[in-house]
Order: C-alpha cells, then sequence, then structure tokens
C-alpha cells in the first residue's frame, strides 16, 4: 500500500518535471529536464520490482540507466560546441 | 521488524522530499545554473534514499545485491552528467545573469579533451 502512495508521488513528481521539458527556453534545459524525468523513472520500476518481487524489473533498470547516461552525454557534448548547436536551439 | 519498517520508511519518505525539491526546482528557479545546482545533487539524494530504504525493508537477498549495484552506478554517473551539462551550457554561452565570472580568462571554445 505504502509502495503505491510512493510510486504515486514520484510520478506527480515526473509530472512536474515534464513542463521545462515542454517549455525550456533552450535545449539544454530540455536534457536537464530529461535526465531528471529519466532517473524518476528508474526509480518507479526499482519500486515496482520490489513491490511484486521480480529481479528482472532491476536489470532492465540497470540497462535504462546505462542507456540514459550515455544519451544525456553524447547530446550534452554535441549540443555545447557553439558551432553545431543552432539547429537545436529554436 | 519494527526499527527496520521505521527506518527504511524514513528514507523513503526523504527520498521523496528529495524528488519534490527536484521537480519544484526545475519549475521555479530562474536559472539554468541555479536549477542544475538543485536538480543534479538533489537527484542523487533521492534515488539513493529510496533504493536504501528498499534494501533495508528487503533485507540480504540476491535483489538487494543488484540495488546495491545500482546505487554506486548512480552515485557514479549522476554527477559526470550534472558537470558535463553545466560545462556544455557555459561553452556555448547560455550563461543568464552572472554576477562573477572566474572563467573569463580561460581559453572556452576549444572542443578538446582536456
Amino acid at each position: 500500500m505504502q509502495l503505491t502512495v510512493l510510486i504515486l508521488i514520484v510520478l506527480f513528481c515526473a509530472a512536474i518535471s515534464f513542463y521545462r521539458l515542454l517549455s525550456g527556453p533552450h535545449v539544454l534545459d530540455r536534457i536537464a529536464a530529461i535526465n531528471a524525468i529519466g532517473i524518476m523513472l528508474l526509480t518507479v520500476l526499482v519500486i515496482l520490482g520490489s513491490l511484486y518481487g521480480r529481479a528482472l524489473f532491476i536489470d532492465v533498470a540497470l540497462v535504462y540507466g546505462v542507456l540514459l547516461f550515455v544519451d544525456v552525454l553524447v547530446m550534452a557534448k554535441y549540443f555545447g560546441s557553439p558551432d553545431k548547436s543552432e539547429e537545436g536551439n529554436q | 521488524m519494527i526499527i527496520q519498517d521505521i527506518l527504511a520508511g524514513f528514507l523513503m519518505i526523504s527520498g521523496v522530499i528529495f524528488f519534490l525539491t527536484t521537480a519544484i526546482a526545475l519549475l521555479r528557479f530562474p536559472d539554468f545554473f541555479s536549477r542544475m545546482h538543485a536538480a543534479s545533487k538533489c537527484l542523487v539524494g533521492g534515488g539513493i534514499s529510496i533504493i536504501f530504504g528498499l534494501i533495508i525493508q528487503e533485507g540480504i537477498s540476491p535483489l538487494s545485491l543488484r540495488l546495491l549495484l545500482l546505487i554506486i552506478f548512480l552515485l557514479i554517473t549522476t554527477p559526470v552528467v550534472g558537470h558535463a551539462l553545466t560545462r556544455s551550457a557555459y561553452q556555448y554561452g547560455y550563461l543568464g545573469e552572472m554576477v562573477q565570472d572566474d572563467m573569463k580568462d580561460m581559453k572556452t571554445g576549444n572542443d578538446s579533451n582536456d
């Protein structure tokens, strides 16, 4: 019961962070919001794995964390250089 | 045990408070650097608190070993992501209103590994 309430509150936090993803003034704001939402959903996966007692969900959360890390790092490296990031900025 | 439940509940509630701090900081702060300042540290604190509370609730099992691996992974990767985002914001020139700029006379335009 309390784990279900925990999942709902973490999903509410992810929904608040989704506003910054929609209306960020720069592309780096959107990348920071994607990072925050990804870690919150990773935590939701971990709580679901502990709620149902399945270890497969935590393996999925580990692979998701690795993919999120590489993804955000490559996007920050690409949009950080000043000559390439003109098409990503609006 | 009652002490185990109390400790696990305290850690999970503190993790949820960290996540709420992250969400409100991303919503309300006016600057990119202050947003990243709140977001990166509170993400590490919230994730680690919730996963450590689950470990205490679970006891010693193969599932809690994987949760410990996930804690070590979060401790390594999230500060790296925050540093990379803030560094690329400085290199791009998305600064906002800065009071003092200590890195002004360094070379910032190159993209080499240092």
